[in-house]
């Protein structure tokens, strides 16, 4: 190098955008970070004869080559910070104090919040997807720990996308493998649908795009199924955009068109989904062995054998039918009990979803619906991509109806899984030996809750005597103030009622305005951590000393423990469990000759682990944990809910059209592909890409049609409130659709609110749809009976923790 | 004297502006300082495509300008370019198109072989000559 640069590995700062890259920072000889770049794997040195060698395998994007500025942002915190002003009014009502008075006066009121209203009553919002190096940090695995010894309560995760992980988990029986998806199995798909979502040069900017365009020019058809003419349809071979909030309409007429044309793979249905078992008319459930015969296994499924006219009997995991000559559309009285298999009431539902039905509702002509799935199901590794852009009321209904396309096909086993979810891990899952890290707690391990936003407002509104009282909350890692609208539910429902806030971060956001504490933590620049990617474990070492007095948060976890009168459980030292989370029983780690150290680890910083290179495959490397084993298209569990047994519940339009007649425009609050994530809006650079600036996007003539020109300042509004902003022509947008960009802060509009003011969520009573109501049930069901702690990771209740972006709105010129 | 050339793909360029800004940021530029940027080929903004809905289309280019230096203190170090190193799409590439064998070369002929046409940067761009775009179509 021309310089004196010092490279090292580190987690990109903009983790949460799912890529999860390792990227390589450049830091100058003042101990300054330089730039930074993409990381190259041994595998890429060892073929690099050639210096332009480009046969490359990990790479990065616009955000990760700039991300090295973030450290040293003016909105970036230095300081522990003490409210001493009004609540929500911002910086100017904090004052700088010590980090050990910080330490003293929370764990004192922490202390004193337990005793008087039980432990339950303090908070912890550990929503994690935007912290580099997820799950690996050890702060996350701390923190946890600090809950379970504590008692506290878990603030339950809003879901910002949730229809990607909640749609394919009601086939699949858990969120893991929705979670788990990884990405990489793109590379084996002969014909890829990319569908709700911008993964192209965007939302996955990195090594997704480099594999969906390597694809594409070696003769891959890529297709784009969204709302918006972006980077992703323009780039794909075939682009249809439908009409918003319109996809399960899509999927349903293309689901009903594969059973009527006999594209349906029956081998696979009668293999690996329920499609064979018998259901019971007079109560939705499936008919058991001990319904037919006497002393029958309760347990065991029924199909009817055609060969010889009877029943037969299904242990649960059990994928051989044995020979039998099955009826898949079978409807028969058995013992009296009139019964139809799960298949053929999946038939008769959907056949009333024809091509032409959806066209009114998609604007995608039938004609072009059949050829989109035609090409799906004739290919043998096509796989379809479904982003995370649904954010739609009852967006898990759509997801839930897409599934449907991969399962009917067989598509499934095929080697690009027949569907991809643009989940959370994007990883072969590679475990380091955290439980004992959470629960090895021995007699002080108390058990924690969910903490439900319908239970805290209710607490609040409606306090009954032996309620749950929520009084305090400490926020980790996430904006939620910002991320999870409304933001007045936060601002005059939820923190009026605190007694104590706790915000640790890395900047100042819109949730350290309503804080009592602000506690800096480390960038990903600052922190030793280690990480998986790529098949590695990597060292990433701090490439800066902490700006300001910016500490990990895992030590401040283990000093609040230790003020709390929990020191003898956080005895260790942060290198002490580093050490300790490396000692895996995982075989992609236990099996490594020479053992995995944290010593070796920090001299090699790459560490090849045994088989975690390959790609994870979302539906053969994992079995399916529900009553059957199998894929569940039909769910007895919901069965009498709104929301259906079926995977094939109505169109899930966005409202009702009584409201779009007040409401008539389409409000998009999506992201820009500069800063898709609130850390990187305050770069100057990538903010002038974006505008510089909240505006409306509105079509031309959208826009002319109620009086509104180019610059004109607008009201964006809806019954939850009113946006100001200038109005933009936009052309990328459909007619009927307006959009904002998410990121820009409440610090961005002058003159009101911002954009996140007029979203929804789904999680507090007065807003939940019955039809989402149906998930929680489900979900709430399965995690009592794999028996893990409610309180460990994201979970739901009794109705769905969905944050809507999209909505309705009107816009008028502002006087 | 070796023919160096940035070869562009414009096929697989996604407009992402990785290589405009890691160009900027390493080599410390003023906050509106770019020695390439990317243009839209469009209805005149960034992202905003051209035609009407929903008959749409968008493009990109990178766009060298006469302050790009090609990198020479890297190439002379047998580092490639920011802009080639980072493009996460490898629609960039970097070296001397004579040179038989050589990676550039290969993607020229197999570009060629595909029947991509080779564009040179328009005049009024003020572009480093040594930039080639390949291009579907006529």
């Amino acid at each position: 190098m021309t310089k004196n640069l010092k490279m090292v590995y580190t987690a990109c700062q903009g983790y949460g955008c799912h890529e999860h890259c390792t990227i390589s920072t450049f830091v100058d000889e003042n101990g300054v970070i330089d730039h930074c770049e993409r990381m190259v794997l041994p595998e890429e040195i060892q073929n690099n004869e050639d210096p332009y060698y480009i046969g490359a395998r990990s790479y990065i994007c616009h955000k990760g080559v700039i991300s090295g500025k973030i450290p040293y942002m003016d909105e970036r915190l230095r300081y522990p910070m003490k409210r001493v002003g009004e609540r929500g009014v911002g910086p100017e009502a904090f004052e700088r104090i010590s980090w050990d008075e910080a330490l003293d006066e929370i764990a004192e009121k922490l202390v004193e919040l337990k005793e008087t209203y039980g432990p339950g009553s303090v908070m912890i919002n550990d929503f994690p997807c935007g912290y580099a190096g997820m799950p690996f940090p050890l702060a996350y695995t701390l923190e946890q720990r600090f809950k379970f010894a504590n008692g506290f309560s878990s603030l339950e995760w809003e879901g910002i996308d949730i229809s990607v992980i909640k749609g394919p988990a009601m086939f699949f029986g858990d969120d893991t493998k929705s979670v788990f998806t990884d990405t990489m199995n793109v590379n084996y798909a002969d014909h890829v649908i990319i569908w709700g979502g911008n993964a192209i040069g965007y939302t996955r900017g990195s090594h997704t795009t480099h594999s969906l365009i390597k694809l594409q020019s070696e003769g891959v058809k890529l297709v784009d199924i969204g709302i918006l003419f972006d980077a992703t349809a323009a780039k794909c071979d075939e682009t249809y955009l439908v009409k918003p909030a319109s996809d399960t309409a899509l999927a349903l007429s293309m689901a009903n068109y594969l059973i009527e044309s006999g594209r349906v793979n029956e081998d696979f249905l009668l293999r690996k989904t329920v499609a064979p078992f018998l259901v019971r008319e007079d109560n939705g459930k499936f008919l058991r062995e001990s319904d037919v015969v006497e002393g029958g296994d309760p347990g065991n499924y029924v199909f009817w054998n055609v060969g010889t006219a009877e029943p037969g009997f299904m242990t649960r995991g059990v994928h051989d039918m044995g020979g039998a000559d099955v009826d898949i559309v079978a409807n028969v009285t058995v013992n009296g009990i009139a019964c139809k298999t799960a298949y053929l009431l999946l038939k008769e539902q959907l056949s009333t979803y024809t091509f032409d039905y959806q066209e009114a509702i998609t604007g995608v002509p039938a004609a072009q619906a059949q050829h989109i799935i035609e090409e799906y199901a004739d290919h043998e590794n096509a796989t379809i991509w479904v982003g995370a852009g649904l954010r739609y009321k009852n967006s898990t209904a759509a997801v839930r109806a897409i599934s449907l396309l991969a399962m009917l096909t067989g598509h499934y086993e095929n080697k690009a899984c027949g569907m991809l979810i643009e989940g959370t891990q994007d990883n072969f899952p590679v475990m380091t030996n955290d439980m004992p890290v959470i629960f090895g707690l021995g007699p002080k391990m108390q058990f924690c809750k969910l903490a439900l936003m319908k239970d805290i407002i209710d607490s609040f509104e409606n306090p009954v005597p032996g309620q749950q009282e929520y009084k305090a909350l400490i926020n980790l890692y996430s904006n939620p103030v910002h991320n999870w609208p409304p933001r007045e539910l936060w601002e005059e429902r939820f923190f009026p009622n605190m007694e104590l806030v706790v915000v640790c971060e890395i900047r100042w956001t819109e949730t350290c305005d309503f804080a009592d504490y602000v506690l800096p933590d480390l960038t990903t620049f600052e922190r030793e951590c280690f990480f998986v990617q790529g098949g590695y474990l990597i060292q990433g070492d701090p490439a800066i000393e902490p700006v300001g007095e910016a500490r990990d948060l895992a030590e401040v976890i283990n000093e609040l423990a230790a003020r709390m009168g929990l020191g003898e459980e956080f005895s260790l030292s942060v290198e002490e469990w580093q050490r300790m989370r490396l000692e895996s029983s995982d075989p992609a780690i236990a099996t490594v000759e020479p053992k995995i150290t944290l010593d070796r680890l920090r001299e090699e910083k790459l560490i090849k682990l045994n088989d975690a290179g390959r790609c994870y495959h979302l539906f053969n490397d994992a079995p399916i944990n529900l009553p059957s084993g199998r894929l569940e298209f039909y769910s007895e569990t919901v069965a009498g809910l709104p929301g259906g047994a079926l995977a094939a519940p109505q169109p899930a339009l966005i409202d009702d059209e009584e409201r779009r007649e007040k409401y008539p425009l389409h409000l998009f609050i999506g992201r820009s592909r500069f800063f898709m994530q609130g850390q990187f809006r305050e770069i100057p650079e990538l903010r002038k890409l974006s505008g510089d600036g909240p505006r409306i996007g509105m079509r031309k003539e959208d826009a002319l049609a109620r009086g509104i020109n180019e610059g004109d300042l607008v009201e964006v509004f809806n019954e939850r409130g009113c946006v100001k902003v200038p109005c933009h022509f936009s052309n990328f947008i459909q007619p009927g659709m307006a959009h904002l960009w998410y990121a820009y802060g409440v610090q961005d509009y002058d003159l009101s609110g911002p954009a996140t003011i007029l979203g929804a969520n789904q999680n507090i009573d007065e807003a939940i749809d019955p039809v989402a109501a149906t998930w929680g049930p489900f979900w709430r069901g399965l995690k009592n009976a794999s028996g893990m702690p409610e309180a460990l990771g994201m979970s739901s209740g009794e109705i769905a923790n969905e944050t809507i972006w999209d909505v309705l709105c009107d816009i008028r010129r502002a006087e | 004297m070796a023919k160096r050339t940035i070869l562009i793909d414009a096929e697989r360029c996604t407009g992402c502006w990785t290589c405009a800004m890691v160009c900027h940021v390493a080599n410390h530029l003023e906050e509106d300082e770019y020695r390439l940027h990317v243009k839209t080929i469009g209805s005149g903004g960034i992202d905003e495509p051209a035609g009407e809905f929903p008959n749409l289309s968008m493009s990109w280019r990178p766009v060298y300008t006469k302050k790009c230096t090609l990198c020479a203190d890297r190439v002379a170090e047998n580092l490639q370019p920011y802009c080639v190193r980072n493009c996460p799409s490898e629609a960039l590439l970097h070296g001397d198109l004579d040179e038989e064998g050589s990676a550039i070369q290969k993607r020229y002929q197999e570009l060629q072989a595909k029947g991509r046409r080779e564009v040179k940067p328009y005049p009024w761009e003020d572009c480093r000559p040594e930039v080639i775009y390949m291009v579907k179509g006529e």
